[in-house]
């Protein structure tokens, strides 16, 4: 069915309530695709992916990355849903890829001694990534909390090439090191 | 080599590098300890990912959209459940004023304390598959319910394993229905472990349920119908801890858990901790289905 959203022009003109007018309106479908592809994500964590999901969408207009729509809107939320709830699952469904690194690295192999930061300290640094600009916020949590590749955040943020997505996370990683340096040293 | 090892580091997190770059790729974190360090704030970033978005004001806002949208999807059963018991208050409230204006003359005559007509649907829906027969809130052989207020005579303290006989209810399994619903096929294990649950042999039945937590962390689902089976089977103390955490956050389960929990308690000889958690449950909006059940033990307890 189509919806007053699937029209790009009306949803930027009325962006502002377009945030929460669309999580409440898309909610029940985008829970039953997720629950239907994954069956056993709980409700708390299929609620945080659909977040998620509206927020990229929302920013993805909002930054112009969004001209046009291929599909409805819905359709298009879900398959942004799909590769975040993707994601996570193999996140959670295996050793993490980067363990194996992080083993290494504190094993003291390398030359220096490396600070490991405490949880209260990695949550100040992703309170710094929750008040990023944009896309530094949306390439850092699509990088970190779904584990996606630039290929992947490239396609999820309508961003010309993985390459982009590559140098944006660079730079975004140095501006959160030059933030841990004013505060946290 | 700065960008070389730039360049490493990027496709390292695309997880897009071979063996062979891996190694060269710690061989440089060996020798640079700046660009080692920057890796390992990356890694601990993923590690601690759990954190992300508490502080996004985006995210603010749609946690409070959610926070004021009414209860949906799996919290459906149970709105539906509130609104018959909440219809049956009002018809029974109506019948009850009717009859009360007919017997005004003789009103003052008798007083009939009554258990809250309200729970009695949802608890009909709870414990559908309980024989009728089976009527918990009724006083355990040997005690008798005083009709006036207690004389001053200590009674005796009603002991546990009568209590958690009386007030003990088997948890209707709905976790392999809702796995049909969604057109999957349901897991082996699943599909034994609620074999003899359903058979209410809860001695086997819990360590297929443990196992079950096992291969399903973020299902706590099988972690209620753990405590439940233990609580079931006597292990009192090993059901506290799964018991509790579902309290702890909300869930479809937090409720029931509560309930079961405080039978848990009993079972440890903890009576106020029990108390307190019957407390909790009655204070729970969703606390519907044992509601008379809990009163009546609550009750008990106090005596």
């Amino acid at each position: 069915m189509k919806s007053k959203w699937d029209d790009l022009d009306y949803l930027r003109q009325h962006l502002e309530r377009a945030l929460e007018d669309i999580y409440r309106s898309y909610q029940p479908e985008f829970m039953r695709v997720l629950k239907r592809e994954w069956p056993s994500l709980d409700q708390n964590t299929c609620l945080d992916i659909f977040q998620d999901a509206v927020i990229l969408v929302w920013t993805n207009v909002k930054n112009g990355n969004l001209t046009h729509l291929s599909s409805t809107l819905s359709t298009y939320l879900c398959g942004i849903g799909k590769n975040l709830a993707s994601g996570y699952m193999r996140k959670q469904g295996r050793v993490s890829y980067f363990d194996e690194m992080l083993d290494f690295l504190r094993s003291g192999e390398s030359s220096a001694e490396l600070d490991f930061l405490q949880r209260e300290e990695m949550e100040l640094i992703w309170k710094f990534i929750d008040q990023m600009d944009e896309p530094y916020h949306s390439v850092l949590t699509l990088t970190f909390k779904y584990e996606l590749s630039s290929a992947e955040i490239a396609e999820i943020m309508n961003a010309a090439s993985d390459v982009v997505v590559r140098v944006q996370r660079n730079r975004g990683v140095k501006q959160l090191k030059a933030l841990l340096k004013t505060h946290l040293i | 080599m700065k960008d070389r090892a730039e360049q490493l580091i990027e496709s390292y997190f695309d997880k897009d590098l071979t063996p062979k770059e891996v190694a060269e790729l710690k061989d440089i974190l060996r020798a640079d300890s700046t660009l080692a360090q920057d890796v390992v704030l990356r890694l601990q970033l993923s590690r601690h990912a759990a954190l992300a978005g508490k502080h996004h004001p985006l995210k603010e806002r749609l946690r409070k959209a959610q926070h004021d949208m009414p209860a949906k999807g799996g919290f459906r059963f149970k709105q539906i459940l509130l609104a018959a018991s909440l219809l049956l208050l009002f018809t029974v409230t109506a019948v009850l004023l009717l009859k009360h204006g007919k017997n005004k003359e003789t009103e003052a005559i008798v007083e009939n304390p009554a258990a809250p007509a309200v729970n009695v649907p949802a608890d009909k829906q709870e414990t559908a598959d309980m024989p009728a027969t089976q009527a918990p809130v009724v006083p355990p052989a040997g005690h008798s319910k005083p009709a006036a207020p207690a004389p001053a005579i200590e009674k005796p303290v009603i002991p546990a394993d009568t209590l958690i006989k009386n007030y003990f209810i088997h948890y209707p399994n709905k976790v392999t229905l809702v796995v049909a619903g969604a057109e999957d096929t349901v897991p082996s294990a699943v599909n034994e472990a609620f074999k003899d649950y359903d058979r209410r042999d809860y001695h086997v039945a819990a360590p297929k349920l443990k196992s079950l937590i096992t291969l399903y962390p973020d299902k706590y689902v099988y972690k209620f119908y753990y405590g439940v089976a233990l609580v079931g089977d006597k292990q009192f103390k090993p059901a506290i801890e799964p018991l509790t955490h579902l309290t702890r956050f909300e869930n479809d389960y937090r409720a029931s858990a509560l309930y079961y929990l405080s039978l848990a308690y009993i079972g440890t000889g903890q009576r106020s901790k029990a108390k307190q958690t019957l407390d909790a449950y009655l204070a729970d909006p969703y606390g519907i289905p044992y509601r008379r059940y809990a009163e009546q033990l609550l009750r008990e307890l106090k005596q």
